[in-house]
């Protein structure tokens, strides 16, 4: 985003009479995105709805607090990524009496899910980027899906960029090693 | 450093998750009602808290323009009655006065 549409919605968000006005049109610009960040990592439309809507309840309410050091897209995507963090870290002790472990339960929910429409090898896919730490699973996403840069990252994640790239690369090739043994993905591969 | 799959890259980066239909229209019209909720419970809490805060200095301005008011005419009538007891006194009269309360303020201080 320019910097001219950010100052000018840092403008109107300081302004009380055209703060909700400027917050409506934010939320029209950026839910899409943020939506499609968080729900690569949660996996269900429903918990991504919900970290989606508490991202953007949390972003009204630290308004005045947002002083335009970095860009608006950059602070809503860190609002984002820590509701996310903070959701999936719930989740985990909320289901440490469990059997599954929550990776597991967030690939059955995949199976379960009205909103994937993925094939056979998408979930694949999906499996084998859960087997990544939730911070190489953020980056993954965030480069494989997003095409986001290493620069746009940094600012986001706060991680410099050539932890980026090793992080990255680590994540790809745990992925590969896990598809390579599939015989489901290699077949498409081939075919 | 960034690493090329071969798989990765035949698999192609499609977005595999969908949504329920107009769920995007939906939500930020759901985010355009709980932003103006919020601002009306908001505005609920402050209010009660603005009148009383406005009552209260109201009261203490009429509190205080009474007292200045009180305090005004004691003075007045202290002045007057000043004015009053001088009018009725001649300068023998005066001096006598001053006299004997010179002459008790010195046998009180011994």
């Amino acid at each position: 985003m320019a910097d001219k549409e950010d100052n000018d919605i840092l403008t109107g968000l300081a302004d009380s009479k055209t703060k909700a006005q400027v917050f409506s049109k934010l939320v029209r610009l950026y839910q899409e995105r943020l939506y499609w960040h968080v729900r690569k990592m949660v996996l269900s439309h429903e918990d991504a709805n919900d970290i989606l809507q508490n991202t953007f309840m949390k972003a009204w309410s630290g308004v005045a607090n947002f002083r335009g050091d970095a860009l608006v897209s950059t602070w809503l995507y860190r609002i984002a990524t820590n509701e996310t963090l903070t959701f999936l870290t719930n989740k985990r002790i909320r289901n440490m009496a469990g059997i599954d472990d929550l990776e597991s339960m967030l690939l059955n929910q995949l199976h379960a899910d009205t909103y994937f429409s993925g094939t056979e090898v998408e979930i694949k896919l999906q499996e084998a980027i859960l087997t990544l730490p939730e911070k190489q699973r953020l980056v993954f996403n965030m480069k494989y899906f997003d095409d986001l840069t290493y620069e746009q990252m940094e600012k986001i994640l706060q991680t410099s960029v050539g932890a980026l790239k090793a992080s990255y690369h680590h994540a790809v090739k745990k992925i590969e090693k896990y598809l390579s043994e599939d015989k489901l993905a290699l077949n498409d591969q081939t075919g | 450093m960034e690493r090329k799959s071969t798989i990765l890259d035949k698999m192609g980066n499609k977005n595999p998750f969908t949504v329920p239909q107009n769920y995007f229209e939906d939500f930020a019209a759901e985010m355009d009602l709980r932003i103006s909720a919020k601002q009306t419970t908001l505005k609920k809490l402050i209010k009660p808290w603005v009148y009383m805060a406005a009552m209260f200095i109201g009261l203490f301005l009429i509190g205080n323009l009474f007292y200045a008011i009180y305090h005004h005419n004691k003075t007045k009538q202290a002045d007057l009655y000043e004015i009053y007891v001088m009018s009725q006194m001649d300068q023998s009269v005066l001096f006598d006065y001053y006299v004997i309360e010179t002459s008790e303020e010195e046998q009180s201080s011994e």
